[in-house]
């Protein structure tokens, strides 16, 4: 084990020559990379990836011990790709060197190009580096998160030089929220990229709003806001709607029983036998209802979706003073923080999780985002006017990011930053990023 | 306060100082490594890299903190090691300025609730839970893997509850892999600093740790063998109560290492001693020995024994290897150089003749073991200690090209990095003893050289 981890050797077979080892770990790593990013990494066996790297199957045994072993590799490799691609470390040195606001949106720019032009080279990349990775087991998430952290991490110290420079507002709390929100806007485009139509059109116009949205916020250049702010509402922000269910009881408690299993050991981990263990059941009860576990996954995911969907914003209603578009859209994000928290952990199975599990929840899952997404962009529009939006910001994207930023800010919750205060104060900081971008207050 | 002998006097001293300073605020809040990360962190580090430029070493220490900041749980060891690594910083405000920026680091040690872990404890034990009939809400100690809680049995002993953070094992894994692989891509653009090697060590320490069945076994072994010693208490594992995440031990109540230096001296050369024996004589004389002599596995108990807590991490040699090793030392004390060299060289771990010679190879010995060859007592002061080690590991010592071309076996790195260590702990309390003639007394080749090892001789002869 310590050697494994250490040196990444093997124990078995040496071959002799060491040229020759690293270009056949090489290969068997290419060669799992294509299998993993198409097919996913349960459906792939050694047999596949040994077809693909063009050696028998007990070649690639003596350069590797196993599936998960060649699991560890790619995601290694596909990381160290990614770093690559982003150059991270020349960010940062820009950023430090960073004169004015002008240098400042070129640097945002270019990484928003280059994050989205990854998209667009190696979509199977960032698809293993997610939804992949994240159903494999408890192990590789805990990478997946790691990795993730390291990144938000660079974000933070981006901004903490940004600060230094004098180009960003002065405030680590709001920097705390920010370095969620920014990495979150990748979603959209990693999403596009998950089902292979993601067309370089599609890309570009990803890649301006987003660029947009950071640097000077949603609002279209000299937007008129004529009314004067109504009294703040009083009426306190309504308590999540949770539909009654669905189905039979017997029905949901098999549902909650294998989430719950699912939740902590993940998909793969979990049988139809610990299923109904946790509710003292027989084989036969759980057969009664469900074909099989993959079959219970669908019921999975119309339940759980059926419960977000009551929570979607309604279309809004146009307000004519800044302050109270700011006041409703701070409202509208902390109302779905809120409804998410006390489920935040299934939740993050189900849509963390369970897009990994095949091609088909992946696309069912996706849908119900594209669904979310457009709810969403369709109550900003209402809120805030489409004549008083900037032209670059892509309606589709802004509903996309408007969910990924829930789902950003309701990852603060899990890192027990959920104090009813905080939770305010986060929203309010993602509504003024919406609106004016970075500066987080409208533009002198 | 500079040495004669070293080409850069100064400087060595002032970096050995601040090391050790580091090194003994770790011991203290880290759950930690502090002496060995200091000895072996240098052996690492210095590399070629002595012209590199302070402002590189600042931005590696921004990154640093950004990857394992991130890394909530063990992987955080890496930053903790290295920055009490002596990087090669130039400039005193640049080091000060290292310092500054690794220190997130420190705040964030891990912590789990109580209640979670008191369920982790519930779970693992099942029934024989109900044989601890009291146990502390709040943890005594916290460590990179878990948390220590004082409890009483049913049979009333006092026990310390050591259990594991839940799910730990997987995480250890996952993080150190993703340290693994941060640490390579890092390395590309930081040669010299030979992140890599570090990162093999924490992962070395971070796994052993995590595997409670092996530690139960080496704490047993090691209280078995010493039972009724006259010297010291190993805290007697109960092993019907430990399992995979918990290790339940008597629980040891003493003043802890830092308490022990400002002890008069004769406790402390009496500690040093015991110090001395329970670690390096162990490694010469059986060659089954704890490689983590560090402060914070240390205590002086009411009955002025010491007390030895924590078996994470014990070697074992191979029979060959250990009686290789005793060979060589034994040629060491008598003064036959060469007889020691060849045996060295013929063990494999004086490979390369070309870039360390046999004069050069036998001085880098004697220098390095210095302090425990010698006649006479002698008082290991920081200052004989530091020069030990930096004779040993650091580059600007005269050896350093050319140990560094040595090859080491692991046993034998873990060896001399523990007596490393030891010096290191000696020197911090200032000890005073007839080093050599104990050395010769616990090998078997003399008589009792001391008090204590006249009172060791009694008791392996009843027991």
């Amino acid at each position: 084990m310590v050697a494994q981890v250490a040196q990444g050797r093997r124990s078995r077979g040496r071959p002799p020559v060491t040229g020759l080892a690293e270009r056949r770990r090489r290969q068997i790593v290419d060669a799992a990379f294509i299998a993993f990013t198409e097919h996913g990494y349960e459906q792939t066996s050694m047999a596949d990836i040994a077809v693909l790297a063009g050696m028998g199957q007990g070649t690639v045994y003596r350069y590797v011990d196993g599936k998960r072993e060649v699991l560890d590799l790619v995601f290694d490799y596909a990381v160290e790709r990614l770093f690559e691609s982003l150059a991270l470390d020349e960010v940062l040195d820009m950023i430090a060197g960073i004169g004015d606001v002008e240098n400042r949106n070129d640097v945002i720019a270019g990484m928003g190009g280059r994050l989205y032009g990854l998209i667009d080279r190696e979509p199977g990349l960032l698809k293993l580096l997610s939804v992949q990775s994240l159903a494999a087991d408890k192990e590789l998430k805990r990478r997946v998160l790691g990795i993730q952290g390291i990144f938000d991490s660079y974000v933070r110290l981006g901004l903490e030089r940004g600060r230094r420079a004098g180009w960003l507002i002065d405030d680590p709390r709001s920097h705390t929220v920010l370095a969620r929100l920014l990495p979150a806007l990748i979603l959209p485009g990693l999403v596009l990229s998950l089902d292979g139509h993601g067309s370089t059109e599609f890309r570009e116009r990803f890649d301006r709003a987003a660029s947009q949205l950071v640097v000077g916020g949603l609002l279209r250049q000299g937007a008129q806001f004529d009314g004067t702010a109504a009294p703040v509402p009083s009426e306190p922000v309504e308590p999540p709607r949770v539909p009654a269910a669905l189905f039979d009881d017997r029905r949901n408690a098999l549902l909650d029983a294998a989430l719950e299993c699912f939740s902590s050991s993940g998909y793969n981990a979990v049988g139809v036998q610990e299923i109904v263990e946790v509710l003292g059941a027989s084989h036969g009860a759980f057969y009664n209802y469900y074909q099989s576990k993959r079959d219970l996954l669908d019921a999975l995911i119309i339940r759980e979706t059926a419960v977000i969907e009551a929570m979607l914003p309604d279309a809004g209603v146009r307000l004519e003073s800044l302050a109270d578009v700011e006041t409703a859209l701070a409202q509208g994000f902390q109302h779905a923080v809120q409804s998410l928290a006390p489920r935040l952990r299934q939740l993050t199975f189900m849509f963390v999780e369970a897009p990994g599990v095949d091609a088909e929840a992946l696309r069912a899952l996706q849908r119900f985002y594209q669904y979310a997404a457009t709810r969403c962009e369709q109550n900003v529009y209402s809120v805030v006017g489409a004549d008083r939006i900037a032209p670059a910001i892509d309606g589709e994207f802004l509903g996309q990011a408007f969910v990924a930023m829930v789902a950003a800010a309701a990852t603060l919750l899990a890192d027990g930053r959920d104090s009813a205060e905080e939770i305010e104060e986060c929203a309010r900081i993602t509504a003024r990023f919406l609106l004016y971008g970075l500066n987080l207050a409208p533009a002198a | 306060m500079s040495d004669p002998t070293d080409n850069a006097p100064g400087e060595a001293e002032r970096d050995g100082a601040l090391r050790v300073k580091r090194a003994a605020t770790l011991g203290k809040v880290v759950a930690g490594h502090a002496v060995r990360a200091a000895v072996t962190a240098t052996v690492t580090s210095k590399g070629d890299g002595v012209a590199r430029r302070d402002a590189d070493i600042l931005r590696f220490a921004d990154e640093l903190a950004t990857v394992a900041g991130s890394m909530k749980g063990a992987a955080q060891k890496l930053g903790q090691l290295l920055s009490i690594i002596d990087m090669g910083i130039a400039s005193r405000t640049a080091r000060e300025e290292f310092a500054r920026r690794l220190a997130p680091l420190f705040d964030s040690a891990p912590r789990v609730s109580d209640d979670k872990m008191h369920a982790v404890l519930d779970q693992t034990l099942g029934e024989r839970r109900g044989r601890i009939v009291s146990i502390d809400t709040t943890a005594i100690a916290a460590a990179s893997i878990g948390q220590v809680y004082r409890a009483v049995l049913d049979d009333g002993r006092e026990v310390a509850v050591k259990i594991q953070y839940p799910n730990i094992g997987p995480m250890v894994r996952a993080d150190l892999k993703n340290l693994q692989l941060i640490a390579k891509l890092m390395a590309k653009r930081l040669p010299g600093a030979n992140t890599q090697a570090v990162v093999a060590e924490v992962q070395r320490q971070m796994l052993k740790e995590v595997d409670y069945h092996a530690e139960l076994i080496n704490h047993q072994r090691t209280f078995e063998a010493f039972r009724g010693h006259p010297a010291w208490r190993i805290p007697e594992p109960i092993a019907e109560l430990c399992t995979a995440q918990v290790l339940v031990t008597e629980f040891l109540d003493g003043l802890p290492f830092d308490q022990l230096v400002e002890q008069e001296q004769s406790v402390k050369d009496f500690a040093g001693e015991a110090i001395y024996r329970f670690y390096c004589g162990e490694l010469y004389h059986t060659g089954f020995f704890c490689a983590d002599p560090h402060p914070g596995n240390i205590l002086l108990l009411p009955d002025g024994k010491l007390g030895f807590l924590d078996f994470g991490l014990c070697v074992e040699m191979s029979a060959a290897d250990a009686e290789i090793q005793r060979a060589v030392f034994r040629a060491l004390l008598c003064g036959d150089n060469d007889t020691a060299f060849d045996l060295a060289h013929q063990a494999g771990f004086l490979k390369d003749t070309e870039s360390l010679s046999r004069p050069e190879a036998i001085e880098y010995m004697r220098e390095v073991s210095g302090w425990h060859l010698g006649e006479g007592h002698l008082q290991i002061t920081p200052a004989v200690a530091r020069r030990s080690v930096a004779t040993a590991m650091l580059p600007n010592s005269k050896f350093y090209a050319g140990i560094r071309n040595q090859q080491l076996l692991e046993t034998h790195a873990m060896a001399r990095r523990t007596e490393m260590c030891v010096v290191a702990l000696l020197g911090r309390l200032g000890a005073s003893a007839p080093w050599s003639a104990v050395a010769r007394d616990y090998l078997g080749d003399a008589e009792a050289a001391t008090p204590m090892g006249q009172a060791i001789r009694q008791w392996a002869a009843v027991s």
